[in-house]
């Protein structure tokens, strides 16, 4: 103990004496093992660190397999299963969600609900810490309304009152009891913040109804039995689904195999693949880091050669020499990793928006014991990799020799290892630089995909208006408002919005170009045929006129809905080319009939427009068939009402900049509806951009990792010419003496310093040649081996290393011959 | 205490070998003071190395006391070397940043001494050495002649039976240089047999005994007679 105490003392007043080293040492370690627990930190929360439930590992998403988008189980449908599998088995549904503006003694509050039955929450196994949860009876129709509130909520909207179970809260326009608070942690879906719960009203008709009108789709959450695997779970529900599908009518076929999900894997799979590259980036940085410290730590071995053949002479053993050389080592990786903790912490913090704009799950990111353990795991390792090998070629070296001969010169096999380790940094570096490339020209091809529509000066948002009122709820006439929404609320809405000063045009549609934030299939016969299977299903949407206008989509044919498809007009319904080119390739569809029921005025909805095409949800994905019904023509007890009353979004196309909009828009939408609140407010651009995903992410942090490795590989470049001209002074004082000009001197170390660049650039476009494959899936337009993208990586770290060899040549062609020799 | 048998040294370098010692047969009573000599490269340090058991390359016979020394492998030489000798060097070797204390203190850190003990031999050298107002000083601190005083007291502190001293006042100016000798013979009168290898005539009388080495043969191994002025045994 006594000797490491002395060790250490030893090692910091080493650290001390060198600055300049130590500094090096120290921000290449907290770049690479900062950039590496930044992406943990970010990958534990995601990734790794188990949801806070109750054996988290047991709960999961029941779904039927099917390859069809938007497809849900049935609540029927899951009731059979549940029936299938005994009273035991715990399964329940989420029948319904929206958002919602609330007030309470702790003001308003713009919280999640979520409707659901009372089997989810006990399925999640949670109960809660005042009142009660959900029972069967609360779902049914008629019960009297409750709600469950989440923490944060009680305690923000109630300041935490112990007595609020039987205080009432009035949600969207509707008065709720409150009938007790979950646990701190507990949140579902997980990780929404402001959550409130509501039991969905079911029917009667919908606890049977395997299709037609009465069905309820529900999104389907369960926990595994004990003794019982997800894939058994899987096996078993399939065999009660086959026997349920055949009980359905042929028309309406089932899929026979259910597909069973962790819950946590269902929320973080997307972000499984962009992390765990991102990850493999991170730890290639590490590496470099290490081999440039290992580098830095060869040269201090070389100069400190006396010292170590001292106490090789008075007794020190391999052992204890070894043991003082990881010392030093540990310190200074000690020092890295509380820096690139603080770095790696920072950067989180710099990139918080992009991160939880782009990524799953980022309420859990934050520093754990999982992320102390990791990074302390790194530092060992880190310390252990640059630390013994330097060690060990010190230790080795001839002590009598170093005594007498007393100069602090590197053997041949020295300069070799450190001109090895530097080329292996300009391999690395290629890698990561090609990689950067490849993500760079991805963002730039995405960019320049034709969306079908325009970027300019719009802005869009969603509407939450308080009044509105549930589909089933609105069936049953039970709790719903009777007034129109539409008429109420949208129609005024719009008229505000177009008189704001600036604005062009400002239209309503329940979906907009890469907003999917509501999807909803329907699916109709043509003319009334009854095609089955075959028939036209596409994205249904609601639109007002002049939506064609804000967004720039052009008309190919017929019309799109103006002023006077108003309430009582025919109904008029507007298709996507996508649609007409799928289901009407042969026959003109202006005019065809697209059937909602069977009777109404909605089952002679007539198509009167064919719309460019638009991206949907990703700029990459082929466009799918939309509908469009006019937004106008909407009215309680009409088909897609329910729509209406979910979700409006909001498009604004300015004269001026679109972010000049966003206090107009408020001002306009509180002028219509007091408490209404908007959300996610954007301009189209950002929309655009926020569809790209992870993909900006990584690309951004490719850019900086790639910046990062140049910059590490190049200061290795520097150290080693460096070293190696103040080894050679002499002998290049003496080239100078007889005669050598300078140009001479130059191109001797240039020389050097292109060779070892060759040698890196050769073995990481080789490395870099094979890495590419594993970014196949995430590059768009650009060939993985990209002949432009290699040119440019292997000019720019060409440049790079002229310029970090440059520095020490020139040092070198200035040495003054009189003080060389001397010196000696 | 010390006996060499027909121990040999050379260094090939390509295809040709270079010897550098041939066939040295020595025998140290303990107590001696020796002094070695010749002109450069005669394989006086090479000598010293073997005895100081930093060189492994030799063959012959080494024996140490009782013990085979040729017989033993590297750490077991490393072992009786830490424990029985020490060393003093031309140009020092103190470390640098290391007080003049912790120097001393080197050899003992190597050793499995509890460190009240190490503190307590650290203090001892410091004060029989006179040197106790400079022990938190640091060696760029010191004079040379200082500096070398260190150096013995660092390869003395451990009470080793062989001090091995190459040149030691090879850097120092004459009056540091007789300090330095006076000191060798105050340690050599207690009782450490030393062995110094010197190019000078003059520190060579502090000793009993001279040994000559050319080309690697031994060429003169006489007493020295104390009628000379200086010397350990004025």
């Amino acid at each position: 103990m006594n000797t490491l105490l002395q060790d250490i003392r030893y090692a910091l007043r080493q650290l001390r004496k060198s600055p300049g080293f130590t500094f090096t040492a120290v921000t290449v370690l907290a770049l690479g093992l900062g950039a590496n627990i930044a992406v943990f930190t970010v990958l534990n929360g995601i990734l790794l660190r188990p949801l806070p439930y109750a054996h988290p590992d047991r709960i999961v998403t029941v779904k039927l397999d099917t390859n069809q988008p938007y497809y849900a189980m049935t609540y029927a449908n899951m009731l059979q299963l549940h029936d299938a599998m005994g009273a035991n088995f715990q399964i329940g549904a989420q029948l319904g969600g929206s958002w919602a503006s609330v007030v309470g003694p702790g003001g308003r509050l713009q919280v999640q609900r979520a409707d659901t039955d009372a089997g989810l929450l006990r399925a999640f196994d949670v109960q809660p810490i005042l009142g009660r949860l959900f029972r069967d009876e609360d779902n049914r129709p008629g019960a009297a309304p409750v709600v469950l509130l989440g923490n944060d909520v009680w305690h923000r909207l109630f300041n935490a009152d112990p007595a609020i179970a039987g205080k009432t809260l009035t949600v969207r326009g509707q008065t709720y009891t409150i009938l007790g608070v979950m646990p701190a942690n507990f949140s579902f879906r997980f990780g929404d913040p402001m959550q409130i719960w509501t039991p969905a009203q079911i029917p009667a008709a919908a606890r049977t109804a395997m299709d037609g009108d009465a069905t309820l789709g529900a999104e389907v959450y369960a926990r595994v039995p004990d003794g019982m695997t997800a894939v058994q779970l899987a096996d078993a529900l399939s065999r009660a689904q086959s026997v349920v599908a055949k009980e359905v009518s042929a028309e309406n076929q089932l899929p026979t195999r259910v597909k069973v999900t962790g819950y946590q894997d269902s929320l973080n799979h997307e972000a499984r693949k962009p992390l765990l590259l991102l990850y493999a980036v991170v730890f290639g940085i590490w590496a470099l880091a290490c081999l440039n410290v290992t580098s830095l730590m060869l040269t201090r071995a070389v100069a400190r050669t006396r010292e170590i053949a001292v106490r090789s002479a008075l007794g020190a053993s391999r052992l204890r020499l070894l043991q003082q050389s990881l010392v030093e080592s540990l310190l200074l990786s000690g020092i890295g990793a509380v820096a690139g903790l603080l770095l790696g912490q920072s950067a989180i913090k710099l990139l918080w928006t992009q991160i939880a704009h782009k990524l799953p799950l980022t309420s859990a990111i934050h520093v754990d014991w999982r992320v102390v353990s990791w990074l302390a795991a790194f530092t060992l390792a880190t310390a252990a990799i640059v630390g013994i090998f330097p060690a060990l070629r010190a230790a080795s070296r001839n002590a009598q020799a170093s005594l007498h001969g007393a100069t602090a010169t590197a053997s041949a096999s020295q300069n070799r290892t450190r001109e090895v380790l530097v080329v292996a940094q300009f391999a690395l570096t290629l890698v990561f630089l090609v990689g950067a490339g490849l993500f760079l020209r991805t963002i730039h091809a995405l960019r320049q995909v034709p969306l079908g529509f325009t970027q300019q000066n719009v802005l869009t948002g969603g509407v939450i208006l308080n009044n509105g009122s549930r589909q089933f709820e609105e069936n049953q006439s039970t709790h719903g408002q009777k007034e129109n929404i539409v008429r109420e609320s949208y129609l005024p809405l719009i008229e505000r919005l177009r008189a704001i000063p600036g604005v062009q045009v400002a239209a309503l549609s329940s979906v907009l170009p890469l907003r999917n934030e509501m999807a909803v299939s329907i699916c109709s016969g043509l003319d009334h045929e009854d095609l089955g299977a075959k028939r036209a299903c596409a994205q249904g949407r609601l639109a007002s006129a002049g939506l064609t206008d804000a967004l720039g989509i052009p008309i190919l044919r017929g019309r799109f809905f103006t002023e006077e498809d108003a309430a009582g007009a025919p109904i008029a319904v507007v298709v996507n080319e996508a649609f007409a080119k799928q289901f009407s390739p042969d026959k003109d569809p202006i005019g065809r009939i697209y059937s909602m029921g069977k009777q109404g005025p909605f089952a002679n909805a007539r198509i009167i427009g064919v719309i460019a095409d638009t991206r949907q949800s990703t700029v990459i994905d082929p466009t799918k068939p939309e509908v469009y019904f006019c937004l106008a023509q909407m009215a309680p007890g009409t088909p897609l009402y329910g729509i209406a009353t979910a979700f409006i979004q909001v498009a604004i196309r300015g004269a001026v900049p679109a972010d000049s909009l966003r206090a107009q828009f408020d001002k306009a939408l509180h002028e219509v509806a007091p408490d209404a609140t908007t959300t996610n407010v954007k301009t189209i651009h950002e929309a655009v951009e926020d569809s790209f995903g992870s993909q900006t992410l990584i690309a951004h942090l490719l850019e900086s990792f790639a910046g990062l490795a140049l910059l590490i590989a190049s200061v290795g470049l520097y150290g080693l010419l460096s070293f190696a001209v103040a080894q050679r002074t002499r002998e290049i004082g003496l080239r100078i003496a007889l005669g050598a000009p300078q140009v001479n001197i130059l191109s001797l170390i240039l020389r050097r310093a292109l060779l070892l660049v060759a040698a890196g650039l050769t073995i990481g476009g080789v490395l870099a040649w094979f890495a590419v494959t594993l970014t196949r899936s995430y590059i768009f337009d650009v060939q993985a081996h990209d002949a432009l993208t290699f040119t440019a990586v292997v000019i720019v770290l060409a440049a790079a290393s002229l310029i970090a060899a440059w520095l020490p040549a020139r040092r070198a062609a200035s040495i003054d011959p009189n003080l060389a020799l001397r010196s000696e | 205490m010390i006996e060499l048998k027909n121990v040999e040294r050379s260094y090939k370098t390509g295809p040709t070998e270079t010897w550098v010692l041939r066939r040295i047969g020595v025998t140290i009573r303990e107590g001696e003071f020796v002094t070695v000599m010749g002109p450069s490269g005669a394989g006086k340090s090479s000598l010293l190395n073997i005895l100081a058991l930093l060189d492994d390359g030799w063959k012959g016979e080494y024996w140490f006391g009782e013990t085979a020394a040729h017989k033993l492998n590297r750490k077991q030489r490393a072992d009786l070397a830490r424990e029985r000798i020490g060393m003093v060097f031309q140009s020092y070797h103190l470390l640098d940043d290391l007080t003049v204390a912790e120097n001393i203190d080197l050899p003992l850190s190597y050793k499995n001494l509890p460190a009240n003990e190490r503190q307590g031999m650290v203090a001892d050298i410091l004060d029989r050495f006179q040197i106790v107002a400079k022990k938190d000083l640091f060696p760029s601190q010191l004079s040379g002649g200082q500096q070398q005083l260190v150096g013995i007291a660092r390869a003395v502190v451990h009470a080793p039976a062989l001090l091995l001293a190459d040149e030691p006042t090879g850097n120092l100016h004459s009056t540091q240089a007789r300090e330095i000798m006076n000191l060798f013979c105050e340690l050599n009168r207690a009782g450490t047999t030393i062995v110094q290898v010197t190019h000078s005539e003059e520190n060579a009388r502090y000793g009993n005994r001279i040994i000559e080495l050319r080309d690697g043969w031994l060429t003169r191994d006489e007493a020295v007679h104390t009628a000379a002025t200086e010397g350990c045994t004025k």
